[in-house]
């Protein structure tokens, strides 16, 4: 029988078909994995007093208990701020690839955005959805409502990426479209141009928002499990080029973790959370990664 | 190199094969879609210069492996006989087997003979059955092919040790003239040797080499059968110290020593064998033996008398080489012959005289013409007439009966002889032919047979003898020759020199020039320089002298001590002559103790006997013990056979060429030598080894390359 746990695997997901359905499980694999984690006390739903002690900081002491009690009790993990959150969704033809044909880069994306939708309307933070290939397609506006899960993940069971894209320039407008801080969270391969890519990510964090940069990637364009002779073809431009894989290997995998390594090292100067994924990953690292950053809102 | 299959190279053709694959039938490779083509095209060139270069690779692995199989086949080989050109063609083989004396050393109870006898019917046993082959030995002359191998193989087995033996450098000759007959067959020569040093001198490897480039295309192989370190005592020639022999007087004879191995003590017995009488031990002494090297051991042999003695020196005790253990030796006490020396004076006869006496067989009475009408030749054995004029009828007539009853004599004509005296009746029932004239053509003696017992003592050194050095300025031409005249010795321009005519029991010699010459004389030309030459040593003119007078007069400077092969000739004189004509021949009785009976030609003088294979003394004999023929004479082996030295095999294929000939010790290596020299040393392992090679690292390539996608 499987245990909750086991619904952060990928392998496991991809064997549910309702979206709604595998965000649930994503999310109570996530919580059911806390209670044994180093991240036990990120409960947003309990909230609990304890003694302070030194080092606390002043600003968590219950004074409504101190008048009860006459002593000091800290309130750890009350949501007392609400965060709007924009699940942003990279459409591009490349999304649709996975080489093992199970998960696709975008399908892995999904999950994480419907899981991470369904924790943010547990914890009544308002939460929007964007798409765009060149440009924005999809635009929904943040709501907390619990209808508003159902309303994105519609969306998003719908979506399908085709077709070329354009990271920058849609980054670019979804800065222009913002007009209070939010929380961005971008599902994106980023194969493309990367500078203009920073560019726009440094313009949307200069705009004040927090931006976490889930980066999937598909395994094997992490590990590159190709043997002899082999013809790549690109599906966007559809250019294709003969190599032998093996002879190739470590070249390529050496290039991929410099592009990672360039965009963890930008995105620390800017300020923008990089969290590079692979479809074969768990996705309590995704969110794991929100609840850090929502803690640090708080 | 070269190739036993040579038109299986064609197959390298088949390389063609995975060039038409690598140009027209490239492998597609597997496509794959793959978005992150961007951090590929990085690295773009220098991916399609290595895949260039494995698709290169690869093609070089996989023609090298098609072209190598196809060498494999071939059967290429390095350093083959060079005979690879006719493969499928039958073999004609020359079995040459050494059979002297030498090859009778035993080791281990079995002879070096019988070694190389049972290794060559091996040998012959493996032949296919259409192999030409032909089988000689050093006793016989060229051999001709046996019918099949089975003859061949009974000629192997016949094979017996012959002490009469040619070289084995000739009998090798003799083989690779008669592979030559067979043109369209694989050629090999097997020699099967002790590889004893006198078998293959320098002079004679040079000779094989020679014979073997000519025949270009005979591979020759050689079997040693010898033993490394062989110990044996031997005995070698005798000689006599004295040369003349006088009755009752010791004679020394002194015999040669020959040690193989460390120094030793070995007896040495000395027998008298006298006819119908026990042997007669006459010494037995212990000799010391130094290592590896010849000595001499001295006997003396006291109170012989007239007539012909017989010895043997024997080695006592057994070694490994019996043949050389004895050695026999005859010597004929007899009285100086008698010639009568006719002159215009005594010094002409000097040169005659001087080279008759000092041999000590002969005495020498010299006579004036004028004088000789008073003189009965009776006495004498031989006359001979030094420059005659013209002589009275009665002395031509005596002379003629003289010689008509088995006396000799020789007529040498010069500047006294005047045409029509001795052109009469009396001088011409003697004389070779009627006088013409006075030829004054410069010449020089040229024989060209010196088998003749006038010429046998100088027969050993023919080829060295320099006529020309004893010109001729003058002589007599002859009208033609008188019936029953023979030309014994001709001049370098063809005239007959010497002629000899048979006249009832006796015979009588014409020399167209005097020998009787001195060096200058003031009032006329000297007519030759025979006795005393130009400007070198007249050393062939007392053998000359000695042998024209053995002829005439009988039992002169003969041999009587041979090598087993050797022609023995003894000149009867004239008592022992008439002997033989009473009783109507003469018996020749055998070392082995066997007998044959001969009878001697009208007029001749001489017995001749060639069948001198057996080694020991000969008795020849007639009229029984009453008899006046009593003579004999003893044929020994060539002390040759007792050098057990051996050549090394690197001497004789630096002397051959080492590509040329190969050695074996036994049949195994028989074998493998064959293989090796017809096939050369084989390369296809080798090949083999790089195909498999080339095919491993092409699968291991082509694997990589186009492994298939999981």
């Amino acid at each position: 029988m499987l245990t909750v746990e086991q619904y952060l695997k990928p392998e496991v997901i991809r064997q549910i078909s309702r979206l709604d359905l595998r965000a649930q499980f994503i999310v109570k694999g996530f919580f059911q994995g806390l209670h044994a984690s180093p991240f036990h006390g990120f409960s947003v739903e309990f909230s609990e007093h304890r003694k302070y002690t030194p080092g606390d900081n002043p600003q968590d002491i219950d004074w409504l208990v101190y008048a009860k009690t006459d002593k000091y009790y800290v309130k750890k993990f009350e949501a007392e701020t609400n965060i709007t959150g924009y699940l942003v969704m990279d459409l591009s033809a490349s999304m649709a690839y996975t080489y093992r044909q199970e998960l696709t880069k975008f399908d892995y994306a999904i999950c994480l955005a419907a899981a991470l939708c369904y924790l943010m309307i547990h914890q009544n933070d308002p939460v929007g959805l964007m798409t765009f290939d060149e440009r924005i397609k999809t635009s929904l506006p943040p709501k907390s409502k619990r209808k508003q899960i159902g309303n994105i993940l519609s969306v998003l069971a719908n979506l399908k990426p085709s077709g070329p894209t354009h990271i920058a320039a849609s980054l670019d407008q979804i800065t222009a479209m913002l007009r209070h801080r939010s929380l961005i969270m971008v599902f994106s391969d980023l194969l493309g141009d990367p500078e203009p890519i920073k560019t726009a990510l440094r313009r949307l964090r200069h705009g004040g928002h927090d931006v976490i940069l889930f980066h999937v990637l598909d395994e094997a364009e992490v590990r590159f499990p190709f043997d002899g002779l082999v013809e790549f073809e690109e599906p966007e431009s559809g250019e294709r080029m003969q190599v032998d894989a093996n002879g190739f290997r470590a070249d390529y995998l050496d290039q991929i973790k410099a592009f990672r390594e360039s965009y963890r090292i930008d995105c620390f100067r800017i300020g923008v959370d990089y969290v590079p994924l692979d479809t074969s990953m768990q996705f309590d690292r995704a969110l794991t990664e929100y609840l850090v950053r929502r803690k640090a809102r708080g | 190199m070269s190739f036993l299959h040579a038109s299986l190279l064609f197959g390298g053709f088949f390389i063609a094969v995975p060039i038409a694959i690598h140009l027209i039938m490239r492998r597609q490779p597997k496509l794959v879609i793959f978005p992150a083509l961007q951090f590929i095209r990085q690295k773009q060139e220098a991916n399609r210069r290595s895949l260039r270069l494995r698709h290169l690779v690869l093609l070089a692995l996989r023609c090298a492996a098609i072209g190598l199989l196809a060498l494999a086949l071939a059967r290429p080989s390095l350093t083959g006989s060079g005979v690879l050109g006719k493969e499928g063609a039958p073999i004609a083989a020359a079995l040459v087997v050494d059979n002297g004396l030498r090859m009778e050393y035993r080791k281990k109870n079995v002879t070096r003979l019988e070694a190389a006898i049972q290794l060559a019917d091996r040998f012959l046993a493996q032949l296919p059955d259409d192999t030409s082959v032909v089988v000689g030995d050093l006793a016989g002359g060229r051999p001709t092919f046996a019918v099949d191998l089975g003859s061949a193989r009974q000629q192997v087995a016949q094979i017996t040790p012959s002490a009469a033996t040619r070289p084995l450098i000739d009998a090798v000759g003799d083989a690779i003239r008669s592979l030559q007959q067979k043109a369209d067959h694989r050629k090999e020569l097997f020699v099967f040797t002790d590889l004893a040093k006198a078998a293959w001198p320098d002079q004679g490897l040079k000779q094989i080499s020679e014979q073997l480039d000519a025949a270009g295309d005979v591979a020759m192989y050689i079997v040693d059968v010898g033993i490394e370190d062989a110990v044996n005592f031997g005995l070698g020639h005798i000689s006599i110290a004295d040369p003349v022999i006088v009755p009752e007087k010791p004679v020394s004879l002194r015999v040669a020593t020959i040690r193989s191995g460390p120094s030793a003590e070995c007896p040495v017995e000395f027998v008298l064998h006298r006819p119908d009488a026990e042997p007669e031990r006459r010494d037995h002494r212990m000799v010391q033996w130094s290592s590896d090297t010849m000595g001499e051991v001295e006997f003396s042999l006291t109170g012989l008398e007239y007539g012909t003695h017989q010895c043997v020196i024997r080695i006592l005790g057994n070694d490994g080489l019996p043949a050389d253990d004895s050695r026999y030796f005859t010597i004929r006490v007899q009285s100086p012959r008698r010639i009568l020396l006719l002159g215009e004076s005594k010094r002409n006869a000097t040169f005659v005289e001087t080279a008759l006496v000092t041999s000590g067989r002969y005495q020498c009475r010299f006579e004036t013409f004028g004088g000789a009408a008073n003189i009965e030749f009776d006495p004498y054995e031989a006359v001979f007439l030094l420059d005659p004029p013209p002589l009275p009828d009665a002395i031509w007539q005596g002379l003629y009966r003289f010689v008509k009853g088995g006396g000799g004599t020789i007529i040498c004509l010069g500047h006294n002889a005047r045409r029509d005296p001795l052109n009469a009746n009396d001088p011409q029932q003697l004389l070779a032919g009627p006088l013409k004239r006075q030829s004054r053509a410069s010449t020089y003696l040229s024989p060209s047979n010196y088998n003749h017992p006038i010429l046998i003592q100088l027969r050993p050194y023919a080829g060295q003898i320099p006529w020309r050095q004893f010109p001729i300025d003058k002589s007599w031409d002859l009208d033609g020759l008188n019936r029953g005249a023979i030309s014994i010795v001709g001049y370098a321009d063809g005239r007959p020199a010497l002629i000899e005519r048979m006249i009832g029991t006796g015979r009588a010699l014409t020399l167209t020039t005097p020998l009787s010459d001195p060096p200058y004389v003031p009032e006329r030309e000297v007519w030759n320089y025979l006795p005393i030459g130009l400007a070198t040593e007249p050393w062939p003119f007392p053998p000359f002298i000695r042998g024209l007078a053995g002829h005439l007069a009988g039992g002169g400077e003969e041999r009587a001590n041979y090598l087993a092969g050797e022609i023995a000739t003894l000149h009867l004189g004239p008592e022992e002559r008439r002997e033989v004509q009473t009783t109507g021949g003469f018996v020749v009785l055998l070392p082995t103790g066997e007998g044959f009976r001969r009878s001697l030609a009208p007029g001749d003088n001489t017995v001749t006997l060639s069948t001198t294979q057996n080694i020991g003394n000969y008795r020849v004999t007639a009229g029984g013990k009453a008899g006046s023929l009593k003579r004999g004479f003893s044929v020994n082996a060539d002390p040759v056979i007792s050098r057990l030295a051996r050549t090394t095999t690197n001497h004789i294929a630096t002397a051959l060429g080492a590509k040329r000939v190969r050695f074996a010790r036994n049949a195994d290596e028989i074998e493998i030598s064959v293989g090796l020299g017809r096939v050369g040393k084989e390369l296809y392992p080798w090949i083999i080894g790089l195909v498999a090679l080339s095919v491993a690292g092409e699968l291991l390539l082509s694997n990589r390359f186009y492994r298939e996608q999981q």
